[in-house]
């Protein structure tokens, strides 16, 4: 299922209220891999956060190895986005003050005991058409 | 064929705006009143007349004194559209006396061509309001109305620019307990490029003075020995915060200035107190005294604390 984030909650920034807003147009049984195309969205950790953990809430039981990508059009650096996209979420049970390395090796451990896989892809990292760049994290990350 | 145009350099290529804004300091006629003679300017830019505003309201410090402004007949309407007046009264007690208006003199000879783009400058009372991040929100969607209208022109991700300004307008309204100023424009470049240049102000002293009065207890004995990078060095470190709240992570600066180096932008941070701007640093290797150092220019004068940042974007 291939989501595109501003066409539910609008390219406004996204905030809590946004998303609680938004978040009843918003799939609410995920049965297969999903994709959460963020471009174009002007980002909040808490509003990242809530979009991430609804989509984990909401797998349904018959999906054993759960896959997230999620799609994103600004090339930040890595520990950026890790904070974006999950400092808020549960997957990092509430552990905001963590270092880059132990913010990524918490997200991976949780990831894998969920048997769980998050892709994020880096679309067009320069203006000009630069290559794709991605993240892998949880059970398919090569160790 | 033409020549690509390279990245801006920050520094020292705003030492032409800084120098037009200086001699613009106004000269005092009494105590109370300060007259500001414009009408030689023959051209503005929101971002430019941010700075004076800021250096004005800033510099000034006292909530009782007067302006008195003398405009010419050709920028007379530029001042207008972009509301200077209103954001200078904005601060409390202000009085601002419109000396061309009383002339009524006609307006001509008024030649902008240059000037894609002209945002009227926003002012932003942090210190009054009640929810400071409903407001920076509010302030977020009216710019990203303006900016996305542009990328028709344009090849550029707004959103980049949004981003870097969300975050640039929520530490200031975290961390200054002061009123904030914000001006954007476009101006043709080349022909093929045009330059987005923005001003971003608060009335606040500036990071090292907010980092030295907001030190954590382990620091405090440190105090006294304080230096410039290592208030840098704290204020650019992954997750210090020197607020750390439900709001506050400590991400802010780190993601300001890398977000501006992955946009293109090249970014000055003047800081009020400590008279000097800081640029073209990222968070990508460790800080180290020389390392701030070789980032942070002193300029001498008290300007305020301004994030001016300069891009260059292609016509489509």
């Amino acid at each position: 299922m291939n989501l595109r984030i501003s066409e539910f909650f609008g390219t406004d920034i996204l905030h809590e209220e946004t998303i609680t807003r938004g978040i009843a147009g918003f799939p609410h049984s995920f049965n297969d891999d999903v994709t959460l195309d963020f471009s174009n969205c002007t980002l909040e950790y808490d509003a990242t956060g809530m979009i991430i953990d609804h989509v984990f809430n909401n797998f349904e039981e018959a999906v054993e190895t759960p896959r997230v990508k999620i799609i994103y059009d600004i090339n930040y650096p890595e520990k950026h986005l890790l904070v974006w996209f999950f400092n808020e979420t549960k997957l990092l049970g509430g552990a905001r003050d963590l270092t880059h390395e132990d913010r990524r090796s918490l997200l991976d451990k949780t990831l894998k005991e969920k048997q769980a896989t998050i892709e994020i892809e880096i679309t067009n990292s320069t203006d000009d058409g630069g290559k794709n760049i991605a993240y892998v994290y949880g059970i398919e990350k090569n160790s | 064929m033409t020549k690509k145009p390279t990245q801006l350099k920050p520094w020292p290529n705003q030492t032409a705006m800084l120098s037009s804004v200086t001699p613009l300091f106004p000269r005092h006629t009494d105590a109370r009143t300060f007259h500001l003679d414009l009408s030689q300017v023959s051209e503005m830019t929101s971002s430019g007349l941010t700075v004076l505003a800021i250096r004005l309201l800033k510099g000034l410090g006292s909530k009782d004194m007067n302006y008195r402004i003398s405009y010419n007949a050709s920028n007379y309407r530029k001042f207008k559209e972009l509301c200077f007046l209103e954001c200078l009264s904005n601060g409390e007690a202000r009085q601002v006396e419109d000396l061309f208006s009383l002339k009524e003199h006609p307006i001509s000879n008024y030649n902008d061509s240059h000037i894609i783009f002209s945002r009227p400058i926003s002012y932003l009372g942090f210190s009054k309001s009640l929810n400071s991040r409903l407001l920076v929100r509010e302030f977020l969607s009216d710019l990203g109305d303006d900016l996305r209208e542009l990328e028709g022109q344009f090849l550029l991700k707004m959103h980049k620019i949004l981003m870097i300004l969300n975050e640039i307008a929520k530490n200031s309204a975290d961390h200054s307990n002061a009123d904030a100023l914000f001006g954007l424009d476009i101006c043709h470049y080349s022909q093929t490029h045009a330059k987005l240049c923005f001003t971003f102000g608060d009335l606040g002293p500036g990071i090292k003075s907010h980092i030295e009065q907001n030190l954590p207890v382990e620091e405090i004995t440190r105090k006294a020995h304080f230096d410039l990078s290592q208030a840098y060095r704290l204020a650019l470190k992954d997750g210090y915060s020197s607020r750390s709240t439900i709001n506050n992570r400590g991400f802010g600066l780190p993601i300001i200035v890398d977000g501006a180096t992955e946009a293109g932008i090249s970014l000055n941070v003047f800081d009020a107190s400590s008279m000097g701007t800081l640029s073209g640093i990222s968070t990508d290797q460790p800080f180290s005294h020389a390392r701030v150092r070789k980032h942070f220019r002193n300029i001498g004068q008290r300007i305020g604390f301004l994030y001016i940042g300069e891009l260059l974007i292609s016509f489509k």
